[in-house]
Order: C-alpha cells, then sequence, then structure tokens
C-alpha cells in the first residue's frame, strides 16, 4: 500500500493532523528511494524524513496507539540509518517496502477489523522483530560512539527486574 | 560433560544484564557445559526480548519525540533530568536518572550546553548501538544454546501437580519440556529458573527426571 500513496485509503479513525502527516511520510519515503535510484544526494531530504517520522509518531501517540508509534518508530530508525548508505538501502528496497506495508496492514486494521486487531498485531509484531533481527545482525553498524561499557550500563539501567 | 535445561527469565537476566541476576546466570554458564531450551522456552524468550528491548528504548523514543518542536535551541543534562521527571516516576525515574548521566558523557561528550539537532543525532546513534549491542549479546546466546526434541507426552498428572503448587500455565510447560529432555537424556540434566514459583513447585515433585534443580539462591552473584 506504500505504492497507493495517491489512492484514499486514509485511516478514518485518526485524526486529521495524524493522517496529513501519514500520507506525508509514505511520499517522502518514495521520493527518497527515488532519489536515490537516480544518484541525487539532498542532506536536507535526510532531515525532513527526521522530522516527518517523528511527528507521525508523535500524532499516533496522541491518537492512543503508542505500541503502533513504537513499531512505526522501529521501523524508521532502521531506515534513517541506511539513508546515507544509498546502495544498501536501494538494495534493501523490497526489505523496507514490505515492512512499511505490514505497518498499512496492521494500521488498517485496528481501523476496519478491530475485532480481529490484537491476534493480527502479535503476528506483525513477530514478523517486525524477525526483520530487525536481520537488520541488527547484517545491516546495522556501531556509531563512532559505541562503547560496549556504557550501552551495557544503559541496558542493566533501563531493564529494571525480570 | 554436563547438561542443563535452561528457563527463559536465565536467559532474559543475562542478555539484558538485569541486576544481580545477570551475574547469576553468568555463574550458570560457568557450571555447565552443555545448555538447552525448548521451542517454547524460544518463542517465549523472543517474544520476551523484543517487549524488553521497546520498553528500554521507550525513554530515547519519547525524547526524540519531545525534541521535535523544540522550545529552546540548546540543553543541559538538567533538561533531560527534568524531562524524565515530568514523564516518569518511582523506580523507573531511578533507572532513568541513572541512564542519562552515561549516555550524557558517551554521546555528547562534556559540554553542558548541546545543541538540539546534535542532541537528535546523539540519540539517533544511542538507539542504534543499543539494538546493536543487544543484538550482539542474544546472537552470542544462541550460539550457546541447543534445542531440546520437541516433547510428545503431555504428562497430565504432574501437569496437575505443578499447578497444584502453584506454577504458573507457561511455567509448568517449561518445566514439563525440561523433564521430557531429561528423561530421554542418556546424560544427567539439571533444570534451573530464577522463578521462585517454579523453584519451589518443581523441587516439591520428586518424580521429576531432572538430576538436580537449582534456584537464583544457588548461585552467587559475586
Amino acid at each position: 500500500m506504500i505504492t497507493e500513496v495517491k489512492n484514499e485509503t486514509v485511516p478514518y479513525i485518526l485524526s486529521d493532523a495524524a493522517r496529513n502527516a501519514y500520507e506525508k511520510i509514505k511520499a517522502l519515503i518514495l521520493r527518497i528511494f527515488t532519489m536515490l535510484k537516480r544518484h541525487k544526494k539532498d542532506e536536507d531530504l535526510k532531515k525532513e524524513f527526521y522530522d516527518t517520522y517523528i511527528d507521525f509518531a508523535r500524532k499516533l501517540d496522541e491518537n492512543g496507539c503508542h505500541k503502533l508509534s513504537t513499531s512505526y518508530m522501529a521501523i524508521c530508525e532502521m531506515y534513517y540509518s541506511l539513508i546515507d548508505r544509498d546502495d544498501d538501502l536501494v538494495a534493501h528496497e523490497s526489505f523496507f517496502i514490505d515492512l512499511f506495508n505490514a505497518f498499512d496492514n496492521i494500521l488498517q486494521i485496528k481501523i476496519d477489523q478491530a475485532e480481529n486487531y490484537d491476534e493480527e498485531y502479535n503476528q506483525f509484531l513477530v514478523y517486525r522483530r524477525k526483520m530487525q533481527e536481520y537488520f541488527y545482525r547484517n545491516l546495522a553498524t556501531p556509531s563512532p560512539h559505541f562503547n560496549r561499557d556504557t550501552l551495557d550500563e544503559i541496558t542493566s539501567n533501563l531493564s529494571g527486574d525480570l | 560433560m554436563n547438561k542443563v535445561f535452561l528457563d527463559t527469565n536465565v536467559l532474559i537476566s543475562w542478555v539484558f544484564i538485569i541486576n544481580s541476576l545477570h551475574f547469576k546466570s553468568e555463574k550458570v554458564f560457568e557450571a555447565y557445559s552443555e545448555f538447552f531450551w525448548s521451542t517454547f522456552v524460544k518463542k517465549e524468550f523472543d517474544a520476551s526480548y523484543g517487549d524488553k528491548l521497546d520498553c528500554l528504548l521507550d525513554f530515547f523514543r519519547k525524547l526524540q519525540k519531545y525534541l521535535e518542536n523544540p522550545e529552546k535551541e540548546f540543553y543541559s543534562i538538567g533538561d533531560l533530568l527534568k524531562f524524565a521527571k515530568e514523564n516518569y516516576s518511582g523506580e523507573l525515574l531511578r533507572n532513568i536518572k541513572s541512564s542519562i548521566f552515561p549516555f550524557w558523557n558517551e554521546y555528547l561528550g562534556f559540554e553542558s550546553q548541546i545543541f538540539f539537532l546534535d542532541m537528535e543525532k546523539s540519540i539517533e546513534y544511542c538507539l542504534n548501538d543499543l539494538s546493536l549491542n543487544l543484538e550482539s549479546n542474544k546472537l552470542k546466546l544462541e550460539k550457546l544454546m541447543q534445542l531440546s526434541p520437541i516433547r510428545k507426552k503431555n504428562y497430565h498428572n504432574l501437569d496437575a501437580m505443578l499447578e497444584s503448587y502453584g506454577v504458573h500455565d507457561e511455567d509448568r510447560i517449561v518445566t514439563l519440556d525440561g523433564h521430557d529432555f531429561a528423561c530421554f537424556s542418556s546424560e544427567p540434566v539439571d533444570f534451573v529458573t530464577f522463578d521462585d514459583n517454579c523453584f519451589n513447585g518443581a523441587n516439591n515433585l520428586d518424580v521429576l527426571c531432572f538430576n538436580s534443580i537449582k534456584g537464583k539462591y544457588d548461585f552467587k552473584a559475586s
């Protein structure tokens, strides 16, 4: 559905602001792929992507969809971290299109088939996490600040108890 | 060679470096040479890993959303602490406050005021590194673990007895998966769980095939 940006398939329970933000991010993802395939670099586009996805995630929260907001951010974090690596991002176009489509699908289910949502969301979660596993094992690279001791300390603090 | 069948909580404690339980789980890995889990334990571990990861990253993601419309251009560590106080309470707030300092020192340096765009970049780096580091822990764990054969028996009587001792549904499945594996193993198999209910319930049943059942008090953190 990410390829059907112009269709009028906008989720109706979302606020106008959320719907607009969603249409904007979907269109932007397509625009980024198109530009990267033409080997055109645009630093502003990267910043625009970041701001737009955070904006949509915020609006999902405001619409009471915190879990969906978390999932969307998790997908976008992967996409964003590859924006500077044109070839890798283009080579994994189907990886991301599938993920964004899966998100689009679960959002539609939340709207149209609320009775099936919980079960479908759990399946979506398993799929999203499998994709994340692949990404962080095969594609992600450490930042210049990567320090295992610091990360272990933050992890230990934020993990709480069992 | 000594074999052990592990409960999900031992594995989660190790991967997520959970308080003193992490060090106890390290002792478990030092004490044995072969480690087993069932399909059910693996599935439970995967789900728990995903939930915990999302919870762990929640503070940084919330901070990203807060910074989307910044009230000012420069932020100090005091601003982050204030943000944490406004959004969290109790033990979670204490844990978050303890995380802000290492984050700030590692990703933002020792400057007292940081431009909000640099802050955004640092949060993005931190989110990436946390996921990467945890995935690396998970991979290490998966390389250590061996899958036990699929259990074919239901063990209705044992299940009912475990239930009568207050062992929860999932813990009963784990215990019986381990029991089944131990029954058919040519070598002795221990069972380790950090859940007190599960430990006490399993220990009350003297018909389980385990060589020994151990809980968190059997392993010293230091």
